[in-house]
């Protein structure tokens, strides 16, 4: 019986390594671009001169891979001859100097060492990684080489550009000791007042890790855009932090963020935290916590707004709030909180004869609904067909008598930073 | 002790015989019981009693209700307190429109699904899947924020003050740009702009600016 399924499970394996190869043979590849012998211009130059190289076609001509430190990958590769003669192919590490890394060359083994391919005919190349125990994390990457031509230039350059080569890109990496579990902080923050965040730092690790987070030194690089300098709404001295100096072994510490707005700020501020977390499973942008507050000021005098009626119809009153996003709107809840506040006005009217009796006669909400067919991200469009709000405003109308006179209209905008009004004089459609 | 070895007293051996004895019952007992914990919790059972059709239940809902609920899957972490559905016919098809409600969340998750009585089958049509944590929601904001890509964007533009939308992708419709993985849409809508974010390794792995 233990024969017969030893037989059986002997039989499958060779069945798969037949069969593998094989399967991988039938992937199509694109034709590779070859120079053209009608080429003209500044490219023309290189046709002048002496060109005798081998045509492979090498497929894949990057791979990526994610190795944690002591793990190996591996990645094959096909090499096709487009040549018109058999061509020796003999993989080597060419180490490319403008890696954020230096790749080792002994992290790479390449089965089969060299192979003679004839014309038209495919040769597979296994390359394996093996990321030693101490390296470092970061992207590391590299060049193989399948043969020794290189890309002739007028001029000597320090490192050679292989021909018939592919692209190898590392990235070590190790799951992060530390868990941030607040990776941003974010609000519509109003000038004047004071707030506190906390950002949860859970070490998952077995030893103690050490922090020190401080404002990041770079948080102003953006704030020069193409149209000039883009003032912050406040200094990074708004922003208190306090913090522990250490996140003891499988504990959590809270890093405290205290955020004092100015009276006289307005605008936006953007920066980040860097939390400067002592452990190498952590990468600059990994610890950093990102903030975005916008400052709102809310205003205590009402907008005024003088208008002449020469007739004594009556007098209609329209404001709105202005047309918000979905996600603008959420800004008024505050940070991560479900009671949202809706915009409101306070509308006064007045005359010669002094304060003038306002009717609410109508409220209107208006709203923007997509059905995601467009001007979507491509990997959205699973939604299409669903209702997506995306804009919405809302309305008051009111209405009072009115007299050939001098008026002065004041609107309190109350949870809205933008919004329009109109007036109309005499009887308008609601009135006829 | 001397009770649980009356139960069992096959296995009246020598001391260390009953502790083992106990143990391996005690652990089948422990076993048994989850995993038909398991089963109730899934279980349809307490998904079944918060579901509510809006208006006239169709024909077969409760083939359908089971249906449903193996189609439409949480957010990691996150329950759905209530399911409604909507049903519609429009030819010979049954249009089905399911919102997932999450306690923890504030905005639900939308499937449109549409149900064939011939073969008993069941389709999804769209989905739309906002009922993510505020945590989960933050992080992945906060992976899109670090992208430089996104940032030169944000910051030197003059618009991409707005919060930004974050919806959970489904590996079937992650693998066409990454892997099949439950990845993230974090999407600035007032730029045209968004990063596919992939929350377990902290990457963003696709970046659309309306291009």
């Amino acid at each position: 019986m233990n024969k017969c399924i030893t037989k059986i499970i002997l039989g499958l394996l060779i069945i798969s390594i037949v069969a593998v190869p094989n399967a991988a043979a039938e992937v199509l590849v694109p034709e590779p671009t070859m120079i053209d012998e009608g080429m003209t211009g500044p490219d023309s130059m290189y046709l002048d001169m002496e060109m005798d190289f081998a045509r492979l076609q090498i497929n894949p001509g990057y791979s990526d891979m994610q190795i944690k430190p002591g793990n190996n990958d591996e990645v094959t590769v096909t090499v096709t001859n487009k040549d018109n003669e058999t061509i020796t192919a003999k993989p080597f590490v060419s180490v490319v100097p403008y890696s954020d890394n230096l790749f080792e060359e002994s992290w790479v083994t390449i089965t089969p060492l060299s192979a003679d391919i004839a014309q038209d005919a495919k040769q597979e190349f296994v390359i394996k990684v093996n990321i030693p125990q101490d390296v470092d994390i970061g992207h590391y990457s590299t060049s193989i080489a399948f043969t020794e031509d290189v890309m002739p230039t007028p001029y000597p350059t320090p490192y050679p550009d292989y021909l018939n080569s592919m692209h190898l890109s590392v990235n070590v990496w190790t799951p992060p000791n530390i868990q941030i579990q607040t990776q941003f902080l974010h609000g519509r923050v109003e000038s004047g007042k004071s707030y506190d965040y906390e950002i949860k730092l859970e070490n998952v690790a077995d030893k103690d890790i050490s922090i020190d987070p401080k404002i990041d030194d770079n948080n102003h690089m953006y704030d020069f855009g193409p149209f000039g300098s883009m003032s912050s709404a406040f200094d990074d001295d708004a922003i208190t932090i306090t913090a522990p100096s250490v996140v003891k072994a499988g504990e959590t510490a809270i890093v405290n963020v205290h955020l004092e707005v100015p009276g006289d700020s307005k605008g936006s501020y953007s920066g980040a935290i860097d939390l400067n977390i002592d452990d190498p499973s952590i990468d600059e942008w990994d610890g950093q916590v990102q903030m975005n507050f916008n400052v709102w000021t809310q205003p205590t005098e009402p907008y005024t707004k003088t208008f002449t009626t020469r007739t004594d119809g009556p007098v209609t009153i329209e404001i709105s709030s202005n047309p918000f996003s979905e996600y603008t709107y959420a800004m008024w809840m505050g940070a991560d909180t479900q009671n949202q506040e809706d915009p409101s006005f306070d509308v006064t009217l007045e005359n010669e004869s002094g304060d003038v009796e306002m009717m609410l006669v109508k409220t209107t909400y208006t709203g923007t609904v997509s059905l995601g067919m467009s001007d979507f991200p491509p990997w959205e469009a699973d939604s299409t067909g669903i209702y997506q709000d995306i804009s919405a405003s809302y309305t008051e109308q009111y209405s009072a008598s009115g007299a050939a006179g001098d008026w002065t209209l004041g609107i309190l905008p109350g949870n809205a930073d933008m919004f329009s009004y109109t007036i109309t004089v005499g009887p308008g459609e609601d009135n006829l | 002790m001397k009770g649980a070895l009356r139960l069992f007293p096959l296995f009246w051996c020598s001391n260390m015989k009953k502790i083992i004895a106990l143990f391996v019952v005690l652990l089948f007992t422990v076993l048994m019981t989850s995993i038909s914990g398991c089963v109730v919790g899934t279980g349809d059972g307490a998904l079944e009693n918060s579901i509510v059709w809006i208006g006239t239940p169709p024909a077969e809902s409760g083939v359908i209700e089971k249906k449903i609920i193996q189609q439409v899957i949480p957010n990691t972490g996150t329950e759905y307190e209530n399911i409604t559905i909507s049903a519609s016919q429009e030819n010979d098809k049954l249009c089905l429109h399911v919102s997932g409600m999450s306690a923890n969340t504030m905005y639900p998750d939308l499937y449109d699904f549409t149900y064939n009585y011939d073969n008993n089958e069941m389709t999804r049509v769209s989905y739309l899947l906002e009922a993510i944590p505020e945590s989960v929601r933050g992080e992945a904001i906060g992976i899109a924020m670090n992208n430089e890509q996104i940032r030169e964007v944000l910051f030197t533009g003059k618009s991409g003050n707005s919060i930004p939308s974050v919806k959970r992708i489904l590996p079937e419709t992650a693998k066409k740009f990454y892997e099949p993985k439950t990845l993230f849409s974090v999407t600035w809508k007032d730029s045209s702009l968004s990063a596919l974010v992939d929350v377990d390794t902290g990457l963003v792995v696709d970046v659309w600016s309306g291009n």
